[in-house]
């Protein structure tokens, strides 16, 4: 027998109430009036000699009533003992430690594994348990399926022995993406198992939590209601820590080092984390080895939580590093530079500029003003007027070739190779060339396609109506502020028609409706063709502010990019097509064939699903260098900067994202609360109050009638109380 | 006339006379006059065979004639005896003036023996009223409570005994007992000496009572203090303990009465003993009237006032403080 609100038995102490009242008689039965109290003085009350109870029959009756109606509020049941056989449900523990470059900082690795032991002494034996790491990206390091059949100390001997052969690696921390996958893990685990009740779940997340982590993905994700999250934080005792990066801008070009003195610096922006202590830093740039070289070391003085950007002088051919020093934590003090190389470029344009045009009139005029060169290359404008093209074309050396007039045939052969091989061409149809031939030399080039061309009937002027902003080329002006394309006019423009099977992109259009820019896929290439020439005697288009932008992106396309030479870890190796390197050595001395159709090193997840190259993932900092043949390109790689900013965030801040952080409710707390609720089901099904409820119903029946007969006899006695 | 002999005739009197009243039998007469009338009537049965009639005769002394006095009040039969010229002088008595002063206030209402202390206070100023009108007497009354609840100017006239009996007939009211006031307003308002009668329990603190009885002995009045009391009051007869409610005041309170009943004995006759002490200071005289007592005793009492009042004036000439 059991109580589900044992607290009402108290009620009973009720009983002793009426006996306590009539042996404690204060109130004489009595008034006297009496003339005056002043020769009077109270006497004390006292226990009445007299309290001789009567009747006890009557005050039993009486008390058992008010005893079975205390009874009946305490709602009593009967527990059988098949309730009591259940066993408690296990608790699901998925360990998931940081390994980021974070991580390196002295001490913070000994502390996280520290916590994973201190957690897995705490799990009790049916618990499930599972570690993971995660930077960038999640790691099984241990899953839920090797642990599930271990005892509990073989268990906790291979997850230590897992973590001890991890180490913090180089790349950054994506902590919004750990934890998604981490509650996916557990949450979709759950559905699988169709386990009576829902297992605990806990995520215990061993990291610095520092502000640089990436929380993005929380943002769009619903974190499941059933699982907690445990943040066990890491913090090194020696908070400062700097980061020196080159900014991507600032090296110019080796070739302009002498004619441009007022050059010859770099420019350095040096980061401090938000909980740094100190302030003064050193600079200097060190080769391979490491060792200083070059200038002497430049001060910098850096507020904590601040930047600063300086100039430094010009490093040495042999630098291979720009070295902080002053900083407590050395995990990126090194920063890795390449002086760049350009690469010499040309940009083709076929068609013939007569002289009997005026020079404002002329298409070359306005394209050798376009600036195509930056940081990485040197591009110049050749026509080709009266010379055949080059063969072959390399679209490494020609990223694009403009025509304004039909080639000749051998030519043409020539520009279907270059555009197989990834080349891309912009066809101008300006008005000799729209009326001369161009929609059968396009039809020839693009087999399959039905193009014809014509002059078009424009009412006073056209312009640019439907622009495709989510098109490469297009995509810089989507923002409001540049996307007014009314202020260009054309006077004139050609119609390009096209038949039903068409791999065209209409790019822009026209008001009248007929395509403007169009785009042609050809194999690895493209071919852009332009309705009208950009010359003022037909559009406003070459004096406009889109026109240089516009010839600009046709070079940046990914068709045409060019082998970039600095890169974040984690960051895959991105090789233009057509390139001729074979092996990339990494500063560790390894070395990777490329070309491989498979790297062994990388899973096939990572593998990009249509590139023929093999997928290399820098995966340390540190000068990596390209190679093949004759040629040889070095490849920084350095820290992602976020993973410098090392000050640590508030666990808030992942509440505030909709984490439900704190302990998973043990299995004993959840068996407490499922047995509570047991309890109310048989209690409301038994309904023994009803009965008791009934029972004090009688007693007090009873209790009336024998009042009532000792009511009727002669009263020789006061009546007992009750 | 010697005044041992008087008192001592007054005192064998009361104790030899057997066939008074019973008050419980007087008390069931309705009417208040009848009451007076009964009493005095009865005393004056007494009276007549008592050695001391024509004690209140109107001729005082001889004095030799000086020339100048008014030839009415020479006394011819004398000179026809004597022939000498005498003057009859008389005691100033059809101007006598008494005033009674009767309480009202709520512990008079208690009863114990079937009839109140206030109907016996009443009865008894009704009989002396009766008995001074009858003897042509200025009569006045002032009742009171815990102030002054009514005042009628001593007079001797017709219906005014009517009036007096009226005021007296007038229910219970009042919260407490204070003497202060009325003592106080008839020392104000009585120019003229007379004789005052004070009927009351008393059960209130006595601190004014001894400045406001001098006041009243300085100016010359006589004073009598009859203190009405309950023969419960006196000797606190209850067994039981009970709630004891104060008739005044309300209040209650949880007595044992056989455990107070030395206390309230010891406490009871210390006050009494300090009011009997302010009389006698003042040469006041005191009488504790039971109610269960005869209430002709009053009468006598008031006989002997008198008789010391007459006495004082014929012998000490006002010096009232001189004692008998």
């Amino acid at each position: 027998m059991s109580l589900l609100t044992p607290l009402y038995v108290l009620g009973a102490l009720a009983v002793g109430l009426p006996v306590l009242f009539h042996l404690i008689q204060r109130r004489p039965r009595g008034e006297m009036p009496f003339s005056s109290l002043m020769f009077l003085s109270p006497s004390p009350p006292r226990l009445s000699r007299r309290s001789r109870l009567d009747n006890l029959l009557l005050l039993f009756l009486r008390g058992l009533a008010l005893v079975l109606l205390a009874l009946a509020f305490a709602r009593p049941f009967v527990r059988s003992s098949a309730w009591l056989s259940e066993e408690p449900p296990d608790r699901r523990v998925l360990l998931l430690v940081d390994t980021s470059a974070s991580m390196q900082r002295t001490g913070l690795w000994q502390q996280a594994q520290d916590h994973v032991r201190e957690v897995l002494d705490g799990l009790r034996p049916t618990d499930e348990v599972a570690l993971y790491t995660f930077d960038s990206t999640v790691r099984a390091v241990v899953p839920f399926s090797e642990t599930a059949e271990r005892q509990e100390i073989s268990r906790a001997a291979v997850i230590n022995a897992a973590l001890a052969d991890t180490t913090p690696g180089y790349a950054a921390t994506d902590l919004g993406r750990a934890l998604t996958a981490a509650a996916d893990l557990l949450h979709t685990s759950e559905a699988s198992t169709e386990s009576q009740t829902p297992l605990p779940k806990q995520v215990v997340v061993v990291t610095d939590l520092q502000s640089g982590s990436e929380l993005g993905q929380l943002r769009s994700y619903s974190w499941p209601e059933e699982v907690r999250l445990d943040v066990r934080g890491v913090a090194s005792p020696q908070p400062t820590n700097a980061r020196a990066v080159v900014l991507a801008d600032g090296p110019p070009p080796q070739d302009a080092v002498e004619s441009a003195p007022a050059d010859d610096q770099w420019r350095v922006t040096v980061y401090n984390a938000a909980d740094s202590v100190d302030q003064q830093f050193r600079l200097g740039w060190a080769d391979h080895g490491g060792k200083a070289i070059g200038t002497p070391e430049r001060s910098v003085q850096v507020p904590p939580g601040g930047s600063r950007t300086i100039r430094m002088d010009l490093p040495p051919a042999n630098a291979e590093q720009l070295l902080l020093t002053r900083d407590e934590q050395a995990f990126d003090n090194s920063t890795f530079i390449v002086r760049p190389t350009q690469q010499k470029m040309d940009v083709l344009f076929v068609g013939s500029e007569g002289e009997d045009r005026d020079v404002e009139e002329r298409l070359l005029y306005y394209l050798t003003r376009v600036d195509f060169d930056d940081s990485q290359r040197d591009v110049t404008v050749k026509p080709l007027s009266e010379t055949p093209l080059p063969s072959p074309l390399s679209p490494t050396d020609v990223p694009l070739v403009v025509v304004a007039e039909a080639p000749a045939l051998a030519d043409e052969e020539v520009l279907r190779e270059y555009l197989q091989s990834g080349g891309n061409a912009l066809f101008v149809l300006r008005r000799p060339f729209a009326e001369e031939g161009a929609a059968e030399m396009l039809q020839r080039l693009l087999p399959g396609e039905q193009i014809r061309i014509g002059e078009a009937d424009v009412n006073d002027y056209a312009m640019l109506a439907e622009v495709d902003f989510s098109h490469s080329l297009f995509r810089p002006f989507a923002d409001p502020r540049f996307n007014d394309f009314t202020k260009i006019g054309f006077w004139s423009h050609r119609y390009v028609e096209l038949g039903d099977q068409t791999s065209a992109r209409v790019i822009a259009r026209f008001d009248d409706r007929s395509p403007a820019l169009l785009e042609f896929p050809l194999e690895k290439g493209k071919v852009w063709v332009l309705a009208a020439g950009w010359q003022p005697a037909e559009s406003q288009l070459a004096l406009s502010s889109k026109f240089v932008p516009l010839l600009a992106g046709m070079l940046q396309s990914p068709a045409a990019s060019t082998l970039r030479s600095d890169y974040v870890v984690g960051e895959r190796l991105d090789l233009p097509p057509g390139h001729a390197y074979r092996l990339l050595v990494a500063p560790d001395g390894e070395i990777h064939d490329l070309t491989a159709t498979r790297s062994q090193a990388q899973p096939a997840s990572e593998r990009p699903r249509d590139s023929a190259s093999p997928v290399v993932v820098l995966d340390k900092p540190g000068i990596y260098r390209l190679s093949g043949g004759d040629e040889e390109f070095p490849i920084a790689v350095n820290l992602p900067l976020a993973e410098s900013r090392t000050a640590p965030l508030d666990v808030s801040e992942l509440e505030a994202l909709g984490v439900k952080t704190g302990e998973a409710a043990t299995a004993a707390e959840l068996e407490a609360e499922r047995r509570r609720l047991r309890d109310f089901e048989l209690e409301s099904s038994q309904k023994l109050w009803q009965w008791l409820l009934v029972g004090a119903l009688a007693v007090l029946c009873m209790e009336s009638w024998l009042a009532g007969r000792l009511s009727r006899r002669p009263v020789t006695a006061v009546p007992a109380p009750g | 006339m010697p005044a041992p002999s008087l008192a001592t005739s007054i005192e064998g009197r009361e104790k030899s006379v057997a066939s008074y009243v019973d008050p419980a039998t007087l008390m069931r007469i309705k009417n208040l006059q009848l009451r007076a009338k009964v009493v005095v009537e009865g005393f004056y049965n007494g009276l007549h065979r008592s050695p001391f009639h024509g004690f209140s005769a109107e001729f005082s002394e001889y004095r030799p004639y000086i020339q100048g006095d008014d030839l009415r009040y020479l006394d011819w039969r004398l000179y026809a005896r004597s022939d000498r010229f005498y003057l009859k002088r008389f005691e100033d008595e059809t101007n006598r003036r008494c005033y009674l002063i009767v309480d009202a206030s709520l512990s008079m209402g208690y009863s114990s023996i079937g009839y109140t202390k206030s109907d016996y206070a009443n009865t008894l100023a009704a009989t002396l009223a009766y008995y001074l009108t009858l003897q042509r007497d200025s009569v006045g009354l002032l009742t009171f409570d815990d102030g002054v609840v009514d005042y009628v100017a001593a007079r001797y006239r017709p219906g005014h005994l009517r009036h007096l009996l009226a005021c007296l007939e007038r229910p219970l009211s009042g919260t407490g007992t204070d003497l202060e006031a009325p003592l106080s307003r008839v020392a104000t308002l009585v120019k003229k000496r007379g004789l005052i009668v004070v009927l009351s329990d008393l059960l209130a603190p006595i601190d004014t009572l001894r400045k406001n009885l001098g006041y009243l002995r300085a100016r010359g009045h006589e004073l009598l203090l009859l203190r009405v009391l309950d023969p419960a009051e006196v000797a606190f007869p209850f067994q039981e303990s009970a709630i004891v409610r104060d008739l005044e005041t309300g209040r209650e309170m949880y007595v044992d009465a056989a455990d107070v009943r030395k206390d309230y004995a010891r406490r009871f006759a210390e006050h009494e003993g300090q009011i009997r002490s302010v009389c006698a200071d003042f040469g006041i005289d005191f009488a504790r009237m039971l109610t269960d007592q005869p209430l002709d005793r009053a009468l006598y009492d008031l006989l002997v006032a008198q008789l010391r009042r007459g006495r004082t004036i014929h012998r000490a000439g006002g010096q009232w403080n001189k004692k008998s």
